[in-house]
């Protein structure tokens, strides 16, 4: 392969302006950037000017939300955003950050890589299937793919669950079991990834890794703690906009 | 389009203008932030003639003949970073052109240009006592006897990745540094620098 690689990771800031009225009022800071949804759908980018600054817009989204992420020279950061929070204090804007952007994505059940996987879980685990390609004859990692272990049905999947009790947050690394002993041991079927109080469900959610989970979706498992255990019912690792609606604004 | 005084540079923010001495004699060390300058990356194969070819006549840079050295052309320099890397270094504003005019000379033989003049900022650091400060915080040997004008090296300085160059024998330095690291290099340098005479300039 004859490629040369240079990171231009600091040639670029970024800010992620997400929400219904993301269009809104980005509408308003340019004027050579069709916003249109038929024209700048989901997953597509555009080049032009935002606050009058040169700007790379995605529309990507990490939050489900509607979202646009403007990539400007760093050196206009700071004209950028304050150009945002202006024209969007009408709409009562704040700024979001890492901890919000986890809740916000945990409910979509977007992933976090190193969070929710580690290096034995496959797209297939995740029910990411549909990202792996069929028609190509190689790439890296189909080998792996295919091993008798990575094909196997009861692996451990990514899947939700829902606390009995909707105030009560789940431990993450809490290790998750069907059959409640008095006493270890137990046999494990994984454990939780993820876990927030989700102001948007207005109870607790949390994403975990479970073996076949995939095929245990309304089954309650147990999660013994030290000082008590929680009861909570396997789900679709989704629990907010299931249909995505959100994502057009 | 946007106001040019809404620029900032990593810098800005510790108002380093306002600081700045009426003059640096009798100073030991003489500190200024160079911001937005023109940074390109080129990556490509020193044998093909026609890389430099493309490189002379567009800017008229010579590549360096040697490791870590560097060549100038009027207001341009290219350092060499690596076997097959080189930043070309000027005053800003010319990227865009360079960049653009060094791709059509390269045509299509293996090679990149890549404009990087907003990821790194430039600390010069200039004086009689410069080259002790610096070797504060590196373990490359700074000594006239192996490093002079015309040296460059990639390196790490108090945990950051840097570029070094010295310009002239006063001794006069360059520390490109990631814009993300730059508060903490100035800082680290201004630290390093209590003990000498310290003489803060806007060039």
């Amino acid at each position: 392969m004859h490629v040369y690689c240079t990171s231009v990771t600091e040639q670029f800031a970024v800010a992620a302006v997400t929400g219904p009225l993301a269009r809104k009022l980005l509408a308003e800071l340019t004027s050579d950037i069709d916003l249109d949804s038929a024209t700048f759908p989901f997953m597509s980018f555009k080049d032009g000017t935002v606050a009058g600054i040169p700007a790379r817009v995605y529309r990507i989204s990490f939050t489900g939300e509607l979202s646009y992420e403007i990539n400007v020279q760093p050196s206009y950061a700071m004209a950028l955003w304050r150009a945002l929070m202006a024209a969007g204090e009408k709409y009562g804007i704040t700024p979001y950050g890492t901890e919000a952007m986890h809740v916000l994505r945990a409910e979509k059940g977007f992933i976090i890589v190193g969070q929710e996987t580690d290096g034995t879980v496959t797209p297939h685990d995740l029910g990411m299937g549909w990202i792996v390609s069929k028609q190509k004859k190689d790439f890296l990692g189909k080998r792996s793919l295919t091993r008798p272990d990575t094909a196997r049905p009861d692996r451990k999947q990514l899947v939700g669950l829902l606390t009995d009790n909707p105030s009560e947050v789940i431990p993450e690394g809490g290790q998750i079991v069907a059959e409640l002993k008095d006493k270890p041991p137990m046999a494990m079927l994984g454990h939780v990834t993820s876990s927030y109080y989700s102001p948007n469900c207005g109870r607790s959610i949390a994403l975990a890794l479970v073996k076949n989970g995939r095929n245990r979706l309304g089954e309650t498992v147990h999660v013994p703690l030290e000082d008590r255990t929680i009861r909570a019912t396997i789900a679709e690792p989704r629990f907010f906009d299931p249909e995505g609606k959100r994502l057009d604004g | 389009m946007v106001e040019p005084y809404l620029r900032r540079s990593p810098l800005a923010h510790r108002g380093l203008a306002a600081r700045a001495a009426a003059t640096d004699a009798g100073a030991d060390i003489v500190m200024a932030e160079r911001p937005h300058r023109c940074q390109i990356n080129l990556r490509g194969n020193p044998a093909d003639i026609k890389l430099a070819d493309a490189l002379h006549g567009v800017t008229g840079l010579r590549l360096p003949a040697e490791a870590n050295g560097f060549t100038t052309a009027g207001a341009l320099a290219c350092l060499w970073l690596g076997p097959d890397e080189w930043l070309i270094l000027g005053p800003g504003g010319g990227e865009h052109d360079i960049a653009a005019r060094l791709r059509a000379a390269l045509g299509e033989i293996h090679a990149a240009v890549t404009d990087v003049s907003e990821a790194r900022t430039t600390i010069a650091v200039a004086g009689p006592r410069a080259r002790e400060l610096l070797a504060k915080g590196t373990s490359i040997d700074l000594h006239p006897r192996v490093f002079g004008p015309g040296r460059c090296v990639q390196t790490g300085f108090a945990g950051a990745n840097i570029i070094l160059r010295q310009t002239d024998e006063a001794p006069s330095f360059e520390v490109l540094v990631l814009n993300s690291f730059a508060e903490h290099l100035w800082a680290w340098l201004e630290g390093g620098a209590r003990e000498y005479r310290v003489a803060i300039s806007v060039l």
